[in-house]
């Protein structure tokens, strides 16, 4: 029991787990990014149909979240600033989340606007989502991970 | 802890606003930052330039006052349908999961038909603030070849 237990909490703070949370990260915020910039007008309407928003906004947001979410999904592939993109990785996630799941309540039948296809809000965004937020928890957590780039080369060393 | 998250957090931040801003700026069709709702009056009626650049903005919402039978045969894109025969109820309904905000543009077959302001009227007393009419409506649409959709 206590072997298992110390087992647990050795997998719970390996470097290679953090490393493998932060590359599934890294790479859904790569694509969700990437493909909303190039459709930020149609991001914008998809902001708009959650009722989340004053109107005037949903461009600006449009604008600035799917570069935020590429830059942050970098940052964790790379491994370079990952304790801060994951902070803001958790941000994001738990607002998508409240959106999400605000919208579920409400029965809006909307697109998701997850990542840039038209697929709707259902049960399965929800958990996909829920499961982000998680392994982005995790990696804010324990932002100590195998591969990455500021092992060699510390952001913070003047 | 601040110097180590808050601090490139922020910068982090900003440099996706620059980068948002900068590809907005050179995008072929770049959106205002901050977006105004075409102010649309009450009653107001639109031209078919007028509602066709509406629908290219993917703004407003376009609703079809025509038959079921005439909606079926085509429509402009995305527009939904509420028909003048229907009981009030249930056009109530329908139009129940839209927002108030939302820009509406309604239509029928041509000016002289009534359903559109008659429909654009019953929304505006349910408290829809931006329902504006095309006049001349979908024949003159059709006439125009304006895209269409069908189902």
């Amino acid at each position: 029991m206590n072997t298992l237990l110390n087992r647990i909490q050795v997998i719970r703070h390996s470097p290679y787990l953090t490393t493998v949370f932060r590359i599934v990260l890294g790479v859904v915020f790569v694509y969700a990014g990437t493909e909303k910039i190039n459709h930020a007008d149609l991001f914008a309407v998809t902001i708009q149909n959650y009722q989340l928003v004053p109107i005037s906004l949903t461009n600006l947001i449009s604008i600035v979240l799917p570069w935020l979410e590429f830059y942050c999904g970098l940052l964790l592939l790379l491994g370079y600033w990952q304790h801060m993109a994951a902070a803001w990785a958790v941000l994001l996630n738990f607002v998508f989340l409240i959106a999400l799941i605000s919208a579920y309540w409400r029965g809006l039948n909307i697109e998701c606007g997850c990542f840039g296809s038209d697929s709707s809000v259902n049960l399965t965004r929800i958990l996909e989502d829920f499961l982000l937020l998680a392994f982005s928890l995790h990696v804010f957590i324990y932002p100590i991970s195998a591969f990455a780039i500021e092992n060699h080369w510390p952001p913070d060393r003047r | 802890m601040r110097n180590k998250i808050i601090k490139p957090a922020i910068l982090i931040l900003a440099v996706s606003f620059a980068s948002g801003y900068l590809f907005n700026l050179l995008s072929e069709d770049s959106l205002p930052i901050i977006y105004k709702p075409v102010n649309l009056e009450p009653g107001m009626n639109l031209d078919g330039e007028q509602a066709y650049r509406v629908l290219r903005e993917k703004r407003a919402l376009f609703i079809d006052a025509r038959y079921d039978k005439e909606y079926r045969a085509g429509h402009i894109p995305g527009a939904i349908s509420v028909p003048a025969n229907l009981p009030r109820d249930e056009t109530t309904a329908r139009l129940k999961p839209i927002a108030r905000d939302t820009i509406i543009v309604v239509y029928c077959s041509s000016a002289s038909c009534l359903s559109a302001r008659r429909l654009a009227g019953f929304m505006t007393y349910l408290g829809f603030r931006h329902v504006a009419v095309y006049l001349d409506g979908f024949d003159e649409w059709q006439q125009l070849n304006y895209p269409l959709e069908k189902e």
